[in-house]
């Protein structure tokens, strides 16, 4: 064997060297190899000492605490993702579009007669609640797509039902906060509209691939992570409004 | 098929059918070894508990797609990995946005790299150290990525590859380079 290349050390030094027995041979009979080596070995040896800051050994429950309200405002653990009997939900989702209706109406008017009718901090106040319910929902419901599993054909008539439902009210709010200049709010219910109509219109017996491709489609825009930012900015501005109010009061 | 990762697997099967518990089980098991890998790729504290936090998120998510053939704890590094290279990235942009003069690597990387010297012979060890942080802050993001889990986190370089998503040939191509920079940094003061 000639003289090894420095790239045949390093994978020898992780024992992945194809020629692991005749590098070893050469080793033994070329000093100067096998001082080129042991050089190699003190380099890898120093990378060792890098610190890492100690965790203890209760680090994973510290962490488990931390994660546990993000997974539980995103509901990622019901064993049923619809737990309600059905007309609970319709019944909810019917008060949810008349305060998506009114929340509208009240973005709108304010918009038009600013400083007139609505208190700002009011209007903003019972905005931000129904958008971040809003978004919490569309939150749930491609959760439970990204989450559904199986070969096949894949039954999806209940998610189609919310599907349909929550169209009504994204429309709303997407025209909403256009018309007041949220863009960030008004650009993410634009990405979600097409994805609601295509679970909505898809046959109730999905195939599995195209499941899959939708959720796909979820997964490459990021569009989870997107709902819940929102979701968690929109509570924050609810909450802020609301101290303000409180402030001024006293 | 090592106990580990046998106990994962089933583990892992309890958290898919919705078991809080089990998943919990998971994150307990790997948090530890999620943070050595976030912080020996982002340098610093806070984003690697960011990077823990992210990593787990996304596992849930994607906890349906985890073929159970696979390591699952492979599985997690591959997230942590692109958890760590999108904070890394998206530091670089939000930076060139901002025409910041700072670096993109981690201030504590370049903090501990930029010490003086030390003179004595007994904090020889942290010179080393110092020269290490300095190495690992000069590789590119799949270099130190691919060093990373080859070196620290003991995966073979085939491993590193599928976690990474590269040809084997650039994983090593990765390796040797970041090699390269280590024993660069090192050479006056271990060779």
């Amino acid at each position: 064997m000639q003289h090894p290349t420095e790239e045949q050390l390093i994978l020898h030094y992780y024992g992945e060297a194809e020629e692991a027995v005749e590098l070893e041979e050469h080793l033994a009979r070329c000093g100067e190899c096998a001082a080129r080596n042991e050089g190699l070995q003190r380099i890898m040896a120093a990378a060792d000492t890098f610190p890492i800051p100690e965790r203890g050994e209760n680090y994973g429950a510290r962490v488990w605490q931390r994660l546990l309200p993000q997974l539980e405002r995103r509901r990622l653990f019901s064993r049923s993702w619809f737990p309600l009997p059905r007309w609970t939900s319709v019944g909810a989702m019917a008060l949810l579009l008349v305060v998506a209706f009114l929340a509208g109406r009240l973005w709108h008017v304010t918009v038009e007669r600013r400083g007139e009718a609505v208190p700002l901090e009011v209007r903003d106040r019972i905005l931000m609640v129904a958008v971040a319910d809003h978004l919490d929902r569309l939150h749930r419901v491609l959760t439970e797509l990204v989450n559904t599993d199986g070969n096949g054909t894949i039954d999806i008539t209940n998610q189609q039902q919310w599907a349909h439902d929550l169209l009504l009210a994204n429309r709303i709010y997407r025209q909403a906060a256009v018309r007041d200049g949220e863009r960030a709010i008004a650009g993410v219910l634009d990405e979600l509209e097409p994805i609601l109509m295509e679970v909505e219109h898809a046959p109730s017996s999905l195939p599995s691939g195209e499941l899959r491709e939708i959720c796909r489609r979820i997964d490459s825009h990021d569009l989870l992570f997107k709902i819940w930012v929102l979701s968690s900015q929109a509570r924050q501005r609810e909450k802020s409004s609301a101290g303000d109010r409180v402030r001024r009061t006293l | 098929m090592n106990r580990m990762e046998g106990m994962d697997a089933a583990t892992v099967a309890r958290a898919r059918a919705g078991d809080s518990d089990a998943f919990r089980a998971l994150v307990e098991r790997h948090s530890r070894s999620i943070f050595r890998l976030a912080y020996r790729m982002t340098g610093n504290e806070h984003d690697a508990e960011d990077v823990v936090q992210e990593t787990f998120l996304r596992a849930y998510r994607r906890l349906n797609r985890f073929e159970s053939r696979s390591d699952f704890g492979t599985w997690l590094y591959r997230i942590a990995i692109n958890c760590a290279l999108d904070l890394t990235r998206g530091r670089r942009k939000h930076q060139e946005h901002h025409d910041s003069t700072q670096q993109e690597e981690s201030v504590e990387l370049r903090t501990l790299a930029a010490k003086d010297p030390p003179q004595d012979r007994l904090v020889f060890g942290v010179e080393v150290q110092q020269k290490v942080a300095s190495a690992l802050a000069e590789m590119s993001c799949n270099e130190r990525a691919a060093f990373v889990l080859r070196h620290y986190q003991e995966l073979s370089i085939q491993e590193v590859a599928r976690a990474l998503g590269l040809r084997t040939s650039a994983t090593k191509h990765s390796i040797f380079r970041a090699v390269r920079k280590l024993r660069r940094q090192l050479q006056s003061v271990v060779e």
